[in-house]
């Protein structure tokens, strides 16, 4: 019978521990990032609801892709963010992007033609960050751990898209 | 063949026109020591179709006893076997007996039929096999079955598919790599080949058997992870009426950010089932609705069921069984969260999107009995399924039959073997949207002999041959050979160890399925081969005390061909396809524990699994695999009540399709489970009329996981169920 009470107890003690060690799961507040940038896109002329351009994103490349080959293996390797501008049709976007500290080589602003993202041949390049004269020259973004840019804006357009890099 | 028709026409006849003017055998069967009644004992005549199930009273009534001396036998869980030889019962005669079943302080060798097609104690089959009992379901107050075998060790779900010890990943609702069966005949789709839980009617489940490796010698393709068997209750000997009302409610998400429906989410359930006996007719039928408002927006669903089983009793040695049941059920489609800030609500663009399905089994059996061990039982069976939805702008439409008959012939040859032998025959039709017009068959032979050495030895061996053509596919061929040895040390000391072959055809989706949704387009792999196991295990049985005992197991298993979908981009966008791609392999050990303390008052059970999977291709975990699987509760009784508490823990999976990351927020957003319910209740009578109650909540600790990617499990459930029984 002492045996008994022994493992009972042990079984108990076991089960109250890892209750009480249990938190809630998945926690949305530990997905608050700290690092990464904002900014603005404004649209040079007017995105007519008749624009074949129906969605616009915002793409942050950790390294410019050589060709669209290269495009597709960094977008599997998770070297590629990006997060769609909200609602379509607008002239001016504010936008916040959250994203691990680093050195983003280009940041752009991505048309979709059609509604089918992932057909890399309805992507055109509406603009990118420069703080160059040269529109077509990127401007790396640096993300620090403990500042977060808030310059990081962007001059686009759905009419007369940039060529695309790959 | 014209005299052949009649031959058989004349024996029919002469079977059914068999006069039963024999005798009866009633009585009750109580606990020897508390001598309370026993309800559920199953009272059978050895070597005959005859036997009854006691009633909440305790009372049994078995007719047309043959005119010949006979032994009575009545098995239940918890008490010793009871044996009387040289029972006979004049024609006419009634006789009535009362049983005292001497409880035994632990049990843990329930009699099981799914490991070798034939009723032997768990500890003399070669392989590790888990069952729950129809108490242990109904303790657990649960709506559809899929949610107990949750805490059956070795075994996790990733959302409706299930897996046993690491054998599945996730397949995207094509295909399944452990066959399901509802009393021996196999339930899985003809068009998708996966599992409907809400299908399989709760009220109804004696008990379930899960066996763990590979199948396929006993029960062909799909069998190469375990097999799980569903054993229906047998038919009532007397008149009775059950209703079963069921009903909960979802409490608010832990964080009120995640909080989207301002009123309370409900879920309520009510089944009603009635059985008698006419003459030689034994029927049992029930009818159940549930509605169930979900946790998570776009994602209720409603459903209707129905279960009908009979028996006719040609003679002592013969019955015919007919069953069978339906689902209607209407579910809105929650595929992905729309967001990590939004987890409880799906893509904007899905609200809406509803499935409709309408599936049926049906069955005949018959069975034939020549002696103890010796019994022929024959078996037909049509599985019906037809869904369609609005998803996309025409919606998509899928109607599948598999009609399957089974011959099986178990027999003993001399005095120490002991021979399972069949036939198995499938076909089945599809006509669908997404997977196109097709058909295949399979036809299969197998034989597999058990053989006493000695009396602590025991040795298994069988093969099975297939031959599968799936529309214009290439004809598969398969042999699945298996040996097992079973040996028994000391009478509460065994070991056992197998080694066996397992396959699985691809399921008509993997194959030919075409479509697009959810920026995916999925395209056809006619050239699929099918896929390969081979598996081994060895394991020990052992009562250390009389109130303590351990199982233990360690299994390899080795898959080839692993079907498996893969992502690309390609210029239309992003495409998947399912590939034989994967060798992998899977090891891992199993340890449980089961107490029982204080007369069986307070039951304590901990069980143990570790997987190891790898893909041997890629040197990197298998996907959507648990490495640390823990299963622990315990069961305390006292007079008429009980409360239960189970908590399931499941270690962060290692790896999942990456490439989700394209059409969804945050799919690595995993952690481990920790899952924690609790049940308490009683059982009594008012006014002669049983009753039983029960309350239980689930997910105490509000605890928030995903079994599958962007798929937040359920949070935390107040239920409570009445069952009245007339």
């Amino acid at each position: 019978m002492k045996q008994q009470y022994f493992f009972l107890v042990c079984i108990v003690g076991a089960i109250l521990l890892i209750v009480a060690g249990c938190d809630h799961g998945l926690n949305p507040e530990e997905d608050i990032f700290d690092s990464g940038f904002d900014g603005t896109v404004t649209l040079v002329e007017e995105w007519p609801e008749d624009s074949e351009v129906r969605m616009l994103y915002i793409f942050v490349f950790e390294t410019i892709p050589l060709d669209s080959a290269d495009a597709v293996n960094q977008f599997f390797q998770g070297k590629i963010h990006f997060d769609e501008l909200r609602p379509p049709f607008q002239n001016e976007y504010t936008y916040s992007f959250n994203i691990d500290p680093g050195v983003y080589e280009l940041v752009a602003c991505i048309g979709i033609r059609g509604d089918n993202f992932f057909d890399l041949s309805t992507w055109m390049l509406s603009g990118i960050f420069t703080e160059t004269d040269n529109p077509l020259e990127p401007t790396p973004v640096t993300v620090s751990p403990d500042e977060r840019r808030s310059d990081v804006n962007i001059q686009a357009s759905v009419i007369h898209p940039l060529p695309l890099p790959f | 063949m014209k005299y052949i028709l009649i031959g058989v026409g004349l024996s029919v006849l002469s079977i059914a026109s068999f006069s039963f003017a024999q005798g009866t055998i009633d009585g009750a069967v109580v606990d020897r020591e508390t001598q309370l009644p026993l309800p559920g004992a199953n009272v059978f005549l050895q070597g005959t179709v005859i036997g009854s199930v006691t009633d909440s009273d305790g009372y049994f009534s078995i007719r047309n006893v043959p005119d010949e001396r006979i032994t009575l036998v009545v098995t239940m869980i918890g008490y010793a076997r009871f044996t009387q030889t040289d029972v006979h019962i004049a024609p006419g005669e009634t006789q009535s007996f009362t049983i005292e079943l001497r409880p035994t302080v632990i049990e843990t060798s329930p009699v099981v039929v799914t490991a070798t097609k034939t009723e032997r104690s768990l500890r003399d089959v070669p392989t590790s096999v888990s069952v729950m009992q129809s108490r242990e379901i109904e303790r657990r107050n649960v709506f559809s079955i899929d949610e107990v075998l949750r805490n059956i060790p070795g075994v996790h779900f990733n959302l409706s598919q299930i897996n046993i010890r690491g054998s599945s990943g996730y397949s995207h609702g094509a295909g399944s790599r452990v066959m399901l069966l509802v009393d021996g005949v196999p339930l899985l789709s003809g068009d998708s080949g996966e599992i409907t839980w809400e299908l399989i009617p709760v009220d109804q489940i004696e008990r379930v058997e899960v066996v763990k490796g590979a199948g396929s010698t006993l029960y062909g393709s799909s069998a190469l992870g375990g097999v799980v068997n569903i054993i229906t209750r047998d038919l009532p000997e007397r008149s009775m009426t059950a209703v079963r009302m069921q009903g909960g409610v979802y409490d608010k998400p832990h964080y009120s950010e995640w909080q989207w429906s301002e009123r309370s989410r409900y879920k309520h359930n009510m089944h009603i089932s009635h059985g008698q006996q006419i003459g030689n007719v034994q029927v049992v039928g029930s009818l159940g609705a549930l509605n169930d408002d979900s946790y998570r927006r776009n994602d209720s669903r409603r459903r209707i069921m129905g279960y009908l089983k009979g028996r006719y009793t040609l003679s002592p040695y013969q019955s015919l069984t007919v069953s069978s049941f339906f689902l209607n059920q209407i579910r809105h489609n929650f595929l992905y969260w729309s967001s990590f800030d939004n987890p409880l609500e799906p893509f904007e663009e899905q609200i809406g999107e509803e499935v409709e399905s309408f599936r049926i089994q049906s069955n005949v059996q018959y069975r034939h009995v020549f002696g103890s061990e010796s019994f022929l039982t024959a078996r037909t069976s049509w599985y019906h399924t037809d869904w369609e939805d609005n998803i996309g702008s025409n919606g998509n439409a899928s109607r599948s039959n598999v009609f399957g008959a089974e011959v099986q012939f178990n027999s003993t040859v001399g005095r120490s073997h002991f021979l399972v032998s069949g036939v198995d025959v499938s076909y089945h039709t599809v006509d669908s949207d997404i997977f196109g017009t097709r058909s295949g068959y399979v036809f299969a032979a197998y034989v597999q002999d058990e053989w006493n050495i000695t009396t602590p030895l025991r040795i298994t061996g069988g093969v099975r041959f297939d031959i599968t053509r799936l529309d214009t596919i290439d004809t598969f061929m398969n042999i699945s050979p298996r040996a097992g040895i079973v040996y028994t040390a000391l009478p509460h000391l065994t070991f056992r160890a197998s080694t066996g072959a397992g396959f699985r055809a691809p399921a008509v989706a993997e194959a030919f399925a075409m479509t697009a949704a959810s920026g995916l387009i999925v395209r056809p792999n006619p050239d699929l081969d099918a896929e390969r196991s081979w598996s081994f295990e060895a394991g020990v049985n052992a009562d250390i005390t009389n109130w303590m005992n351990i199982d233990a197991a360690v299994f390899q298993n080795e898959y080839s061909d692993m079907i498996e979908p893969e992502a690309r981009i390609e210029e239309e966008g992003l495409t998947a396809q399912f590939i034989n791609l994967v060798r992998a392999r899977v090891r891992g050990a199993e340890a449980g524990i089961t107490f029982s303390f204080f007369d069986r008052r307070l039951q304590p059970r901990v069980a143990y699994t570790f997987v190891d999977g790898r893909d041997l291709d890629l040197d990197e975990p298998l996907k959507y695999r648990h490495k640390h699987m823990l299963v622990t509760g315990m069961l305390a009784r006292y007079s008429v009540g009980w409360i239960e508490i189970d908590y399931r823990y499941l270690s962060k999976v290692e790896n999942i399709d990456d490439e989700l990351s394209i059409i969804v927020d945050k799919p690595d957003k995993q952690v481990p489970v920790h899952v924690v319910d609790i049940s308490a209740g009683v059982e009594g009578s008012i006014g002669g009329i049983p009753l039983r109650f029960s309350a239980s909540i689930k997910n105490l600790l509000q605890y928030h996981y995903v079994e599958f990617v962007a798929n937040v499990q359920p949070i935390r459930q107040y239920i409570a169920s009445l069952q009245v029984m007339m």
